[in-house]
């Protein structure tokens, strides 16, 4: 017994309401088109969507052809760069009105195909033919007409240099044709535009060029040695014939086909040779368009909606590799080519797979899916985590914890009635590909029975970045003998932590054991086996299917799981939510979900890939940590922040430190501020908490939680049982207070690097002002004049209840001055919100004055030879030499033990270089250097945390060496796991620390008040460095080669800023390359823009 | 103590089926000696205990009783030939869970006194421990033919960790004993001076990153118990496991730690046939702990063999 219905395994076409012509209703093989006014409406456009929907044709192997009158670099500035570098082997770009071809090599590297050079004889005779326009046409009327000389193989006319008309959008051509026209009759110039094309084409015969390319947009006439037909003809004859691309599988799209001043458009030169290509004009044709062209208008919207249309045309005439399995599923399963954007495990190994599971794990900030296999053995930890759902078991001195979800990716399979599985104690071939560039997770594998009858399974997981409350799961079984198969899924519910409340046929809710706090869970499933759908049985927690498989026959299960917590204040049952997620999870069908997933990370790619030529190594281990670092952030929700593990597993239980304010947000900040934002406002609620904590210690203000949970209250265990069995005080709970600081340190970034104003009066203000005072009133004026600050751990955790650590001194002074300063800056911008802020707080003159007096006296420890004192006595404790214990495999405190570390200069990890890292500004050269120096070689780096800072600060001091040595101790933490505890969950903050050693280290990238700066220093195997930054609402891009010495930062979105590159100051225009080149013979940097 | 009925859920059911454990006898004071041992041990393991002679001709029963003078109870099977082949092949019986021998037996007199690396064991003790596929207590009498510790009930043993992937995978033998015998495991992972990372992938290491320790001591315990009930494909997490690490000389770590915790057996595995100049570690432990050692794993190319080459 079948039934049709379950989910839709279809994408659906993309566009919905726009009638196409019947021609254009199928999949075209190659798409040629204009830039300027087709796909694009202007230079300064951002063209995200436009490379999603060429990325996705590019990859459907359909040839894209770019044809402009433009040169390639603003075509790469705006498009090419961010077209995946493995898919542009189709992609071609046609520069300079038909005078060069562009493709790219199988590693997406820019190849210069065709190129027309003009004799001088040909360039004499184009400025002489231009030239005798001109003067024909002032003589006659007196007008002034410009000529554009520096263009490739032609010379442009201009007939209206006037500011207005600098540079008039193409939906504009109507009016500028009557701007000319009159213009130029108005003067005396009888016979118009057409005239001046005719007057042109003859001075071109004059001059010894009788094929000259005679064209018009109406501002200019151009005249040149070819034009845009040229370059297909090329396109044609030298790469579709070889392809077999016939002209009828050529679709032609531009905006200007139809005349202009009775003059054939610049587009239809495209047409040249057309045959049977359909031509599409999506511009406004003010005088129509000619025969065989269809004529749409809509402009570039409309274009891309083509493009969309030719993906689902294109998905869906694809034969299916695999027979039943729809095409857009073969592709899904498919992972990228490109090692830099996967991470494979070929071989399940029960020793490893803790490790595998997290470095393999899905998520998308709100919900986190270990890696596991889908048929777990006993040496699987699977684990499902919703962010924000935090429980305290009833037992004393028990803290919060992130409560693991029912976990619901297992299947299990018998054939003939008996369950089948692979050995779980040994090897065995199943293999993992976590597609980082879609955030898919691809596994596998065969099981074979004891009869030796196989089944050949592979699955995809994904947590969805387009829809936040959804995860989902394809399956894809095969057998090589009939047999009869049942499959069975089921949510499995972790007893300890969570009590069924009520159970649906697809709904359940479940309340947390310790503090009964409510998860709700609803779930889709279906089974199509050929295309057909089997009737499910249902029974509570789980679903069977029961078939007769044949060889051939392709069975896949789809899964989808929406997953949501209660919220106290806004929705304390979450069953609508997820009843709401999986409605449109069914309603736009499995396939439709996979898509919107797929491009959702495609922006995020967009918006914050860094790219490393050079070091493939490298270049993984930064993709590898931008992925957990798109995968740990939700722009969506403020109550949760990222904990020291994310969701990728336990350990930590969930917790939520510095790291994540210090480490991981600055790549959100200047990434995606919309989830810095979320991050900060989840500090911003947990305030109150931050008060009492401040309160019960006999301070002011606000003290932040070492460890936080979803209160904000200090969630730091007090005790912990050590690996020698003794029972241990914690006490970073209580004296670790530079988290205080280093909120505030993140807040302030983050307004620096935004202009969030909505944020700093909502929340910023606040976080900065309430922080400052706990420093005020933390520390003690006494006899020697100064302020005090006693018994404090710093970052440096191997030595605690110092006195005057400089890092929490420094920062507090920090955190006081930002106080002031926000103070007058709200008083002075924003009187009424400082008014009502001021009245709440009880904030009054006096106050503020006493805290000038802390921030003017409060010690910031001895400097000595320019080296910052750690702490008071730091100098006086026993040097051990720590290389002489390398190679080591344990920390320097249990290696040495607890009381002598403590009693010695061996450092935990970066304390003052920590400083340095965030307040580089703030001490001299000499001071840095020598600080660097001293610490370096005394750290034991006994936390994950501290490579990357050590990366940052060697690379900014230009030790290159050392700072890719600290760069790959970073990257191996995780990937590596030479030290095995990736397997209790991936180090976020070291992956966060990753991309900050790149981009202010290698990069030196700092904050300035009115722009950013840079002071770029690669190393040795490195060859170029690339990435996209926000700054202010603007979209920047960046690039340092090292082969030409050159910065080059592009302003693709928002108003002028300034950058500066080493001493170079530059003002940075929207579209335009700001360019500076290493003078190796001056050592300075110099502006060559052009 | 764990309850039986977790016991029984626990336990490897392979083990259930094996109900004898064997002692070597020779008529030696120092083979006598380890019979307190073996007793207890088949008690907490629910088997029965059979003696094993081995004698060069045959003989009558009332000499070979003669000889032992064992308690008339014990069940004593009597085998004629070289003595480390015969308790082999009793040994390779599947329903032997178990095999009791006395470091030196009646055999190794002669190395009274002089007691070092190179002699830790006698020559029999050394052939079966080195053979055999089953786990061997070795029980280690001192001069005056006592057991170097009166084990009245085994309650804790001491499972010393180098983290390598195939000590773990060894493992499986020594907890299926433990779990029989109801006894906690304390696993102790020591690294030595100049330790350095496995070079075998899935491995255990203890963590160089302790960014938080309240946080990482803990999981890493977690982790090392989960790693190993993944190498030998049984759930620890119902027995009753503690997990240290500790930093210094390996053998004085371990020793020192069977004492301090009252150790009433350590856990050795065999990664080689025990040819001189190797087993150093092994060795040494033997030598210096206070508490039987249990001798469980088999170098890989001889895990089929039952007899000696």
């Amino acid at each position: 017994m079948v039934e049709q219905t379950g989910l839709d395994l279809t994408v659906r076409p993309p566009v919905q309401g726009l009638e196409a012509p019947e021609r254009l209703a199928r999949p075209f093989r190659a798409l040629v088109f204009d830039w300027d006014g087709t796909a694009v409406v202007n230079r300064q456009e951002e063209a995200s969507v436009l490379v999603t929907l060429a990325d996705a044709l590019l990859q459907l192997n359909v040839w894209l052809v770019i044809v402009t009158g433009t040169n390639y670099g603003h075509i790469d500035r705006q498009f090419c760069r961010f077209v995946m570098p493995e898919r542009r082997h189709h992609l071609l770009v046609c520069t300079n009105r038909g005078s060069e071809v562009f493709g790219f090599d199988a590693a997406g590297r820019l190849q210069r195909r065709f190129a027309r050079t003009a004799t001088p004889e040909e360039e004499m005779a184009l400025d002489k033919t231009a030239e005798m326009v001109r003067d024909e046409i002032q003589r006659e009327t007196g007008l002034d007409i410009n000529i554009v000389y520096d263009r490739l193989n032609r010379r442009k006319i201009d007939l209206i240099p006037l500011p207005e008309w600098a540079d008039p959008p193409k939906s504009q051509i109507g009016e500028l044709l009557e701007a000319v026209e009159r213009r130029l009759s108005e003067a005396g110039w009888s016979g118009g535009l057409g005239a001046a094309i005719q007057l042109t084409e003859q001075a071109a015969r004059d001059q010894g060029l009788p094929d000259a390319r005679i064209t018009s947009d109406v501002k200019h006439i151009e005249v040149g040695l070819t034009d845009k037909g040229d370059s297909v003809v090329w396109v044609r004859q030298h790469l579709f014939a070889p392809a077999g691309i016939a002209t009828d599988d050529v679709l032609i799209v531009g905006d200007e086909f139809g005349a202009i001043g009775g003059f054939v458009g610049s587009d239809d030169r495209l047409r040249v040779e057309g045959g049977d290509a359909v031509v599409v004009s999506v511009g406004p044709e003010p005088n129509g368009v000619p025969s065989g062209v269809i004529h749409l208008g809509g402009g570039p919207e409309r274009f891309r909606a083509l493009l969309a249309e030719q993906v689902w045309y294109h998905r869906q005439a694809l034969p299916a590799p695999s027979a039943g399995i729809p095409a857009w599923l073969e592709s899904a399963l498919t992972p990228p080519s490109d090692p830099s954007w996967r991470l494979d495990e070929p071989t399940y190994h029960p020793a490893i797979e803790h490790q595998v599971e997290s470095c393999f794990t899905v998520a998308n900030g709100a919900i986190g899916v270990r890696g596991s296999l889908d048929q777990p053995t006993i040496a699987s930890a699977p684990l499902t985590l919703v962010a924000g759902l935090y429980d305290t078991p009833a037992s004393p001195m028990a803290v919060p914890a992130l409560v693991p979800a029912p976990n619901w990716p297992q299947w299990q399979i018998a054939i003939d009635g008996q369950p089948v599985a692979f050995p779980s104690e040994e090897e065995y071939p199943y293999h993992r590909t976590l597609d980082l560039q879609r955030g898919v997770l691809l596994s596998s594998w065969t099981l074979q029975d004891d009869a030796e009858r196989r089944l050949h399974a592979r699955s995809l997981r994904f947590a969805s970045l387009a829809d936040r409350d959804l995860v989902a799961q394809v399956v894809v079984l095969t057998v090589d003998q009939p047999v009869v198969v049942q499959l069975d899924i089921w949510l499995e519910t972790p007893e300890e932590w969570l009590t069924l409340e009520s159970a649906a046929s697809d709904l359940f809710v479940w309340q947390t054991t310790g503090t009964g706090k409510r998860l709700a869970l609803a779930w889709t499933a279906s089974l199509r086996v050929d295309g057909v759908t089997h009737p499910p049985d249902r029974r509570n927690l789980r679903i069977s299917w029961s078939w007769v498989a044949t060889p051939g026959q392709v069975a896949i299960l789809g899964r989808g799981v929406a997953l949501a917590r209660e919220l106290p204040e806004t929705a304390p049952d979450p069953s609508e939510r997820v009843r709401r997620a999986i409605r449109r999870f069914e309603h736009g069908g499995l396939g439709q979900s996979f898509v919107n997933h797929v491009e959702a990370w495609a922006k995020r790619w967009r918006e914050g890939d860094v790219v490393i030529d050079g070091d493939a190594d490298a270049q993984r281990a930064m993709r590898f940590a931008l992925y957990h670092l798109n995968s740990a952030a939700n722009p969506d929700d403020e109550r949760v922040s990222v904990g020291a593990r994310a969701l990728t597993g336990e350990a930590y239980l969930g917790h939520v430190f510095w790291d994540a304010s210090i480490f991981v947000l600055p790549y959100y900040i200047f990434t995606w501020p919309a989830a810095a934002r979320a991050a900060l406002m989840y500090r911003y609620h947990t305030l109150p908490a931050a008060r009492e904590k401040a309160r019960k210690l006999g301070y002011r203000g606000a003290l932040y939680a070492w460890e936080s949970a979803d209160t904000g209250e200090e969630a730091t265990p007090p005790y912990v049982v050590n690996p020698a069995g003794q029972v241990v005080e914690i006490l970073n709970g209580t004296q670790e207070q530079h988290i205080s600081a280093d909120i505030a340190y993140a807040v302030w970034q983050y307004w620096q690097a935004t202009g969030d104003t909505s944020f700093l009066l909502r929340a910023g203000a606040e976080i900065i002002l309430e922080t400052a005072r706990f420093w005020a009133s933390r520390a003690t004026l006494e006899a020697d004049g100064s302020y005090h600050i006693r018994g404090v751990i710093g970052p440096d955790e191997y030595h605690e209840g110092v006195d005057d650590n400089a890092f929490t001194n420094v920062m507090a002074t920090w955190n006081i001055e930002r106080g002031l300063e926000v103070a007058d800056l709200l008083a002075d911008r924003w009187p009424e919100h400082w008014d009502d802020l001021r009245r709440r707080l009880g904030l009054t003159p006096n106050e503020r004055d006493q805290w000038r007096d802390v921030a003017a006296r409060l010690t910031p420890g001895r400097i000595i030879d320019g080296v910052i004192e750690q702490f008071a006595g730091f100098f006086d404790l026993e040097f051990i030499d720590l290389a002489a214990y390398e190679p080591r495999t344990i920390p320097f405190d249990v290696l040495l033990g607890a009381a002598r570390v403590q009693r010695s200069q061996v450092v935990k990890q970066a304390d003052v270089v920590m400083l340095l890292a965030l307040l580089w500004d703030r001490f001299p050269p000499e001071v840095r250097a020598a600080s660097f120096d001293y610490y370096e070689p005394r750290t034991g780096h006994g936390s994950s945390l501290s490579p990357a800072i050590h990366a940052l600060v060697a690379a900014r001091l230009g030790k290159l060496d050392l700072a890719e040595d600290y760069f790959r101790q970073t990257a191996a933490i995780d990937l590596d796991d030479m030290m095995s505890n990736a397997a209790m969950g991936v180090h976020i903050a070291a992956q966060g620390g990753l991309w900050q050693a790149a981009v202010f280290g290698f990069a030196g990238l700092r904050l300035c008040a009115d722009g950013i700066a840079l002071d770029p220093r690669l190393p040795d195997s490195w060859e170029a460095l690339r990435f996209p930054l926000r700054w202010r609402g603007r979209a920047l891009h960046i690039e340092i080669v090292k082969a030409s010495q050159q910065v080059t930062v592009t302003l693709h979105e928002g108003h002028p800023m300034v950058i500066r590159v080493g001493d170079v100051v530059g003002h940075l225009m929207r579209g335009k390359a700001f360019t500076c080149r290493w003078g190796a013979i001056d050592g300075r940097w110099k502006e060559v823009t052009q | 103590m764990i309850s039986p009925s977790v016991r029984e859920q626990a336990c490897e059911p392979e083990l259930q089926r094996r109900k004898r454990v064997v002692i070597a006898l020779d008529g030696s004071p120092a083979a006598a000696a380890a019979l307190p041992v073996a007793r207890v041990a088949a008690a907490q393991l629910g088997a029965d205990l059979a003696g094993l002679h081995v004698v060069s001709q045959p003989t009558t029963e009332a000499t070979v009783r003669d000889q032992l003078q064992s308690d008339p109870a014990l069940a004593c099977d009597v085998e004629v030939g070289d003595p480390a082949a015969q308790i082999l092949a009793t040994a390779a019986d599947p329903k032997v869970a178990l095999v009791v021998l006395t470091t030196h037996g009646a055999g190794s007199q002669e190395l009274e006194g002089r007691r070092d690396m190179a002699n830790y064991l006698g020559p029999v003790a050394e052939t079966v421990a080195a053979h055999t596929v089953r786990p061997v207590l070795l029980v280690r009498p001192d001069p005056d033919t006592k057991p170097q510790v009166a084990v009245s009930e085994f309650r804790r043993l001491l499972l010393p960790l180098d983290g390598s992937p195939r000590t773990l995978q060894a493992l499986g033998p020594a907890v299926d004993i433990a779990c029989r015998l109801g006894a906690a495991i304390d696993i102790l992972y020591v690294t030595g001076p100049g330790h350095r990372p496995l070079a075998e992938r899935g491995g255990i290491s203890p963590p160089r990153y302790v960014d938080q320790p309240q946080h990482e001591w803990p999981q890493w315990a977690r982790e090392v118990v989960a790693q190993l009930s993944g190498c030998i494909g049984r759930r620890m997490t119902d027995l009753p496991l503690r997990v240290f690490h500790t930093h210094g000389d390996i053998v004085d770590e371990i020793a020192n730690f069977a004492s301090e915790h009252r150790a009433d057996a350590v856990i050795l595995v065999r990664r080689s046939h025990l040819e001189p100049g190797r087993a150093r570690v092994l060795r040494s432990v033997l030598l210096r702990t206070p508490c039987p050692a249990l001798l469980v794993g088999m170098p890989a190319s001889t895990k089929a063999a039952s007899t000696p080459p």
